[in-house]
């Protein structure tokens, strides 16, 4: 199938290719189909979650290794059964703002994927991580 | 921020008609009920701080300025 993207045109993508929320991203509820992008420009440790239902949205997700050194959070009961037996990939929705050395990551509330079954949870984890941790260090880029 | 004490089973009101019970106290958690009118909408502070930066990260920057910025930190 053809999906359209906001920053690659239209795409040919396998119905394999999407990722289904089982529970959505808050604040957007009506969008529950996205595919995971990769992109030589951005590294192996982000990609992009594109929206296969509104090209407009796009978010930027950087790996747990990306951001921080140590991220074993305990996945709450409820998501698991969401998301069922697989192997389960840790993504970080990104804040870039103006001053793009001034983003974030939410450690609280990452996505975790299932990639075996193609479906995908945001969860806030009961553990006492930021939701805005700083992404780059002050220093670099200076 | 007003701060009241209450024990286990005591309760507050908000205007007439919505009531909050101490309903447990287990350690370091507090189970809180509320008695509200449906209209009223409850959220959790962490959820809607996720939805407000779930919302802030869907309008981040131009895609090709991150693009040049994350290949030159590669």
């Amino acid at each position: 199938m053809t999906i359209r993207t906001r920053d690659f045109g239209e795409m040919e993508i396998a119905e394999n290719d999407i990722i289904r929320f089982k529970q959505q991203i808050y604040g957007f509820d009506d969008y529950t189909n996205f595919v995971i992008l990769y992109d030589d420009n951005i590294g192996d440790g982000f990609a992009w979650l594109q929206s296969t239902q509104e090209p407009a949205l796009c978010f930027l997700m950087a790996r747990p290794s990306a951001a921080i050194g140590e991220y074993c959070p305990e996945l709450p009961a409820e998501a698991a059964a969401l998301l069922g037996e697989g192997d389960y990939e840790y993504w970080l929705i990104t804040v870039v703002p103006e001053d793009i050395n001034n983003s974030t990551v939410n450690l609280k509330s990452p996505v975790v994927l299932n990639m075996s079954e193609h479906c995908a949870v945001q969860v806030i984890l009961e553990e006492n991580y930021p939701m805005r941790y700083r992404l780059f260090d002050k220093q670099e880029g200076a | 921020m007003l701060i009241l004490s209450r024990k286990l089973g005591e309760s507050l009101f908000i205007n007439e008609d919505i009531e909050i019970k101490i309903v447990e106290v287990l350690g370091e958690k507090v189970k809180i009920g509320i008695s509200a009118p449906r209209e009223v909408r409850i959220l959790r502070s962490e959820l809607r701080q996720t939805l407000e930066s779930n919302k802030e990260a869907a309008s981040s920057v131009a895609p090709g300025n991150l693009r040049d910025f994350l290949s030159k930190r590669k």
